[in-house]
C-alpha cells in the first residue's frame, strides 16, 4: 500500500511520456502512407522527427491532423497443466486471462515549419497529443510477479506505448545548395519522488500519513540529420537519434509508530514508462521530374540497451528495419502514395523466464495528398491508412532444469524450493518439481494486427 | 482490392485467426511428471504400503441403462462424478479396513439418446444435492487388494422414500421436492438436439441406487465394477415429446467405478486444490474433466443399443 501511494503520486504529477507512434507508423499522413520512408525526401514539419535536415526543403507551413490508431492484436495462453501451481495461486487478485485486443487510441497531430530569418534556417516541431490525456503510464512485470498484478501479458513495445505523445523540436541550416543540416532534441519528463510515510500502527495500514516531494525531470535525447543531393534526382538522407527514456525513480520512506528499533524504512521506486533506442537511418530518394518519387530506406536500433518498466535490462537485439515507398502524381495537383516496411523484432524467443511479447512486423501504407486554394490560402489535404501485420508467432517455455527464481536468474525459474521435509506453512511434495504462476507458462501466441488512419491539413504560410 | 484479397493476405501475413497452444509440459503429480517420467515415492505401481486413506478423491460411475426412446430400445449411459471423503478408516480386522465415506455428486452427464437427443443435467442440480454418508470396505494394504462399498443412494426431487418404494409420479405428491429450486416440481433436466440446442424441459423424480467393487489398483486408485438402477418418474415436461416416461431398467452391460485420489497425498495421481486453499471443490473437479480424461484416468463407454433389444 505505501509502494502504491508513491507510484500514484508518480504517476499523477510525471506528465506525458514518449510514445513510439511515430516510430511504428511515421509522423504525418504523408510519411504513414509511404511507411515512414522519408529520411531523404523533401518535406514539412514532420522532418522533426524523421531527419532534421529535412526542414530547409519543407515551406513555412502550419499541419493540423487527426490519427486513429486500431488495435487487433491479441495474446492467447497455453492452458496450464496441473500441478505446476505454487502455494496460493488461486488466490491471486486476478485470474490468469488473455490478452485480446486492446483499446486503440486517437489523438491530434500538431506541426509547424518557418524560416524565420533565412530561407537556409529552418525551425520545425513535431508533435502528437492523445486525445484521452498526454499519456497513459502502465507498467507490467515481465515474469511470474505479474501474477500478483494484472495475471496477464502485455505488448512490450506496442499497445499502452502508442498511448502517449510525441514532441520534437529541431533546427536546420542549408550550408550548401546540395547539403543541409539539422539538430533537434526530443524531450521526455520525468519524475523524482520521494514520499514519507507515517504508519500509526504497524497492522492497520490503511491509517498511514503520506507527503510527498516531487520533482520533475526532463531526458533529452539528441537528434541529428544532413541531407545530400549529389545531383538533381538523388537524396541521400542520415538521421540519427539518441536513446531516450521516460523514468520515474524515488522512495517511500516508511515510520512505523512505536518502532523505533527499526527506524526509517526506504523502498525504492525506479520505473521506466517509454524507451526509445538509439536509432540511425540511411535513406536514399530518386525523384524524377513530374514528382515521381522512389524511397529506399533502413534503420539500425540499438535495443540491446533497452530496460523494461522496472528498469530491468530485457536483454533485447539490435535490429535493422526496412522500408520502401513510392510517391507519383495522378492529377495536376493530387498524389497517390504507397510503401512497404519490414520490421523485425528485437525480442529473442521467450524461452525462460521472461515474457517479453514483440512480433515482427510487416507494414503496408497507402494514401493520398491534394493541393487546395481555399480562400486565396494554399492548403494540401493528406490522407492515409497503414496496417502493421504481426507475424503470428507461439512462444513455448524451455523444459529442462529449473533453478529457484532469484534477482538475476533468467531461465524458467521454481518459485517454490524443493524442501526435504514439511514445514508449518508447506508440504515437501508441494514443493517437488517446479511451481511457477508466470502468467507467460507454459506458452502463449500472440499476432494480430494495427491499422492507423490519418488525414492532415497543410497550410503554407 | 477486394476484401477477399485483403483477407487473404492478411492469413498469408499471420493475421488469422490466433488460436491458443497447448502445453508441452506434462502434468506433474506429486513433483514429478505424468508422461512416464520421474515419480516420487509411493505413486508408483508397487505396493501401496499402509499410507492412510483419508482424504479427498474423485468417483465416478458409469452405469448403463435400457430405456425406450421414440419407440425404440436404447441403451443410455449415466456417467456420474462424485468427490468423496473418506472421513474416517477403522481396523476391520484381519487387514481389513473399514472407510466411512462421505459422497457429494458434482456432475450428472447422460449419453445422446437417438437423432441427437439428450438429456442433460444441469450443474444446478448436481450443486443442490445434499452430501451422503456411506460405508466401504479395504481388505488389505497393497495393491490388488479388493474395495467393497455398500450401496447408496442418491433421491433427486424427492423425499427419501427409501430403496423399494415407487417413486411418486403426481407433482402434487408430498414427496416430490424442488431439489434444484428453480420453482418446478423435482429436478430439471434439459433436452436438446443434435445442435445442442434446447428441445425442451422435463421435471423428473429419479432415485439412483449405486453400489461398487473393485481392487485398488495404485495407491491412489480404485477400479472396478458398478452397479447402477435409476428409478425415474416423470411429473412435467414442456412438450409432449419428453413427457412420455422412458421405462428405465439397468443394461446387461456391466457398469464401472474409477476411484482416484485427488488430494495431492498418499499417492495421489492428481491434485485438484486448484486455487490452494486446502479443498477440493466441485467446480475444482468440473474445470479439470478433462484433464482427467486425457489423462486416460476414467473412461466412458460407448452405447451399445444391441444389448437392450
Amino acid at each position: 500500500m505505501r509502494r502504491l501511494a508513491l507510484t500514484l503520486a508518480a504517476t499523477a504529477l510525471a506528465g506525458p511520456a514518449h510514445a513510439n507512434l511515430f516510430d511504428v507508423f511515421g509522423a504525418g499522413a504523408r510519411s504513414q502512407a509511404m511507411a515512414g520512408a522519408v529520411a531523404a525526401l523533401a518535406g514539412d514539419a514532420m522532418a522533426a522527427f524523421h531527419n532534421p535536415a529535412g526542414l530547409t526543403e519543407s515551406p513555412s507551413a502550419f499541419i493540423v491532423g487527426v490519427t486513429g490508431l486500431f488495435n487487433r492484436t491479441s495474446i492467447l495462453l497455453t492452458p496450464r497443466p496441473l500441478g505446476y501451481d505454487p502455494k496460493g495461486y488461486g488466490a491471486n487478485p486476478s485470474a490468469r486471462a488473455d490478452t485480446v485486443e486492446p483499446p486503440g487510441t486517437a489523438g491530434a497531430l500538431l506541426g509547424l515549419s518557418a524560416h524565420p530569418f533565412s530561407e537556409d534556417l529552418a525551425v520545425g516541431v513535431a508533435a502528437f497529443v492523445p486525445f484521452e490525456g498526454f499519456a497513459s503510464l502502465n507498467t507490467h512485470f515481465a515474469d511470474e510477479r505479474e501474477q500478483a498484478f494484472s495475471n496477464r501479458l502485455h505488448y512490450e513495445l506496442l499497445g499502452e506505448r502508442l498511448e502517449s505523445e510525441v514532441i520534437t523540436f529541431a533546427l536546420a541550416w542549408r550550408l550548401r545548395s546540395w547539403l543541409s543540416m539539422g539538430l533537434g532534441l526530443m524531450i521526455l519528463p520525468g519524475a523524482k519522488v520521494t514520499a514519507p510515510v507515517y504508519a500509526r500502527s504497524a497492522t492497520d495500514l490503511t491509517q498511514v500519513d503520506i507527503n510527498a516531494r516531487v520533482g520533475t525531470e526532463f531526458s533529452r535525447a539528441l537528434t541529428a540529420g544532413l541531407q545530400v543531393q549529389p545531383f538533381e534526382q538523388l537524396r541521400v538522407g542520415v538521421a540519427f537519434q539518441d536513446e531516450v527514456r521516460t523514468r520515474i525513480h524515488g522512495r517511500s520512506e516508511v515510520q512505523v509508530r512505536g518502532d523505533e528499533e527499526q527506524g526509517v524504512v526506504f523502498q525504492e521506486l525506479d520505473l521506466v514508462t517509454a524507451f526509445s533506442p538509439l536509432r540511425a537511418t540511411l535513406g536514399v530518394a530518386w525523384v524524377a521530374e513530374g514528382g515521381f518519387t522512389a524511397s529506399l530506406e533502413g534503420t539500425y536500433r540499438a535495443w540491446s540497451r533497452y530496460t523494461d518498466n522496472h528498469n530491468e535490462s530485457g536483454g533485447f537485439d539490435d535490429t535493422v528495419d526496412a522500408k520502401a515507398a513510392l510517391e507519383w502524381p495522378v492529377g495536376e495537383r493530387t498524389f497517390a502514395r504507397a510503401g512497404v516496411s519490414f520490421t523485425p523484432s528485437p525480442v529473442p524467443t521467450q524461452t525462460g523466464r521472461t515474457s517479453y511479447v514483440d512480433n515482427d512486423r510487416v507494414g503496408f501504407g497507402f494514401g493520398a495528398g491534394r493541393d487546395l486554394q481555399v480562400f486565396g490560402q494554399d492548403l494540401t489535404l493528406d490522407i492515409a491508412f497503414q496496417v502493421q501485420a504481426l507475424l503470428t508467432e507461439e512462444t513455448r517455455k524451455a523444459r529442462g532444469a529449473y533453478p529457484d527464481c532469484a534477482p538475476g536468474v533468467r531461465a524458467l525459474c521454481d518459485e517454490s524450493p524443493d524442501l526435504a521435509e514439511d514445514t508449518p506453512l508447506l508440504s515437501a511434495a508441494e514443493t517437488r518439481g517446479l511451481q511457477t504462476g508466470s502468467p507467460g507458462f507454459p506458452g502463449y501466441t500472440h499476432g494480430g494486427y494495427l491499422v492507423a488512419a490519418s488525414v492532415d491539413l497543410r497550410w503554407r504560410f | 482490392m477486394s476484401a477477399r484479397a485483403i483477407g487473404l493476405a492478411l492469413a498469408l501475413l499471420g493475421c488469422e485467426e490466433l488460436t491458443a497452444g497447448t502445453s508441452h509440459f506434462p502434468d506433474q503429480i506429486d513433483g514429478g511428471v505424468a508422461d512416464g517420467g520421474r515419480r516420487e515415492a509411493g505413486a508408483g505401481e508397487a505396493d501401496a504400503g499402509a499410507t492412510s486413506l483419508v482424504g479427498r478423491w474423485v468417483l465416478f460411475v458409469e452405469g448403463p441403462q435400457c430405456m425406450s426412446a421414440i419407440g425404440t430400445q436404447v441403451e443410455n449411459l449415466v456417467w456420474n462424478f462424485y468427490l468423496l471423503d473418506v472421513l474416517e478408516e477403522g481396523d476391520a480386522g484381519d487387514g481389513a479396513r473399514a472407510l466411512r465415506e462421505r459422497l457429494k455428486i458434482c456432475r450428472g452427464e447422460l449419453s445422446p439418446l437417438v437423432g441427437g437427443l439428450r438429456s442433460t443435467v444441469p450443474d444446478t442440480v448436481a450443486d443442490a444435492l445434499e452430501p451422503r454418508d456411506t460405508s466401504a470396505y479395504v481388505l488389505g494394504d497393497d495393491v490388488g487388494a479388493p474395495y467393497l462399498g455398500s450401496e447408496f443412494v442418491d433421491y433427486w426431487g424427492m423425499a427419501a422414500i427409501g430403496a423399494d418404494a415407487v417413486p411418486p409420479t403426481a407433482v402434487d405428491d408430498p414427496r416430490v421436492t424442488d431439489a434444484d429450486g428453480d420453482g418446478e416440481p423435482g429436478v430439471t433436466f434439459v433436452t436438446t438436439n443434435g445442435l445442442g440446442e434446447p428441445v425442451c424441459e422435463v421435471r423428473v423424480a429419479q432415485r439412483t441406487r449405486v453400489r461398487v467393487e473393485g481392487v485398488r489398483e495404485a495407491p491412489g486408485r480404485f477400479a472396478g465394477v458398478a452397479a447402477v438402477r435409476v428409478d425415474q418418474s416423470v411429473l412435467d415436461a414442456t412438450s409432449p415429446l419428453c413427457r412420455a416416461g422412458a421405462d428405465i431398467v439397468p443394461s446387461p452391460t456391466p457398469g464401472h467405478f474409477v476411484m482416484l485420489r485427488v488430494d495431492g497425498r498418499g499417492g495421489a495421481p492428481l491434485n485438484l486444490d486448484l486455487d490452494g486453499d486446502g479443498q477440493v471443490e466441485c467446480d475444482e473437479l468440473r474445470s479439470s474433466l478433462a484433464v482427467i480424461e486425457e489423462m486416460g484416468a476414467v473412461n466412458r463407454s460407448t452405447p451399445d443399443n444391441a444389448a437392450c433389444r
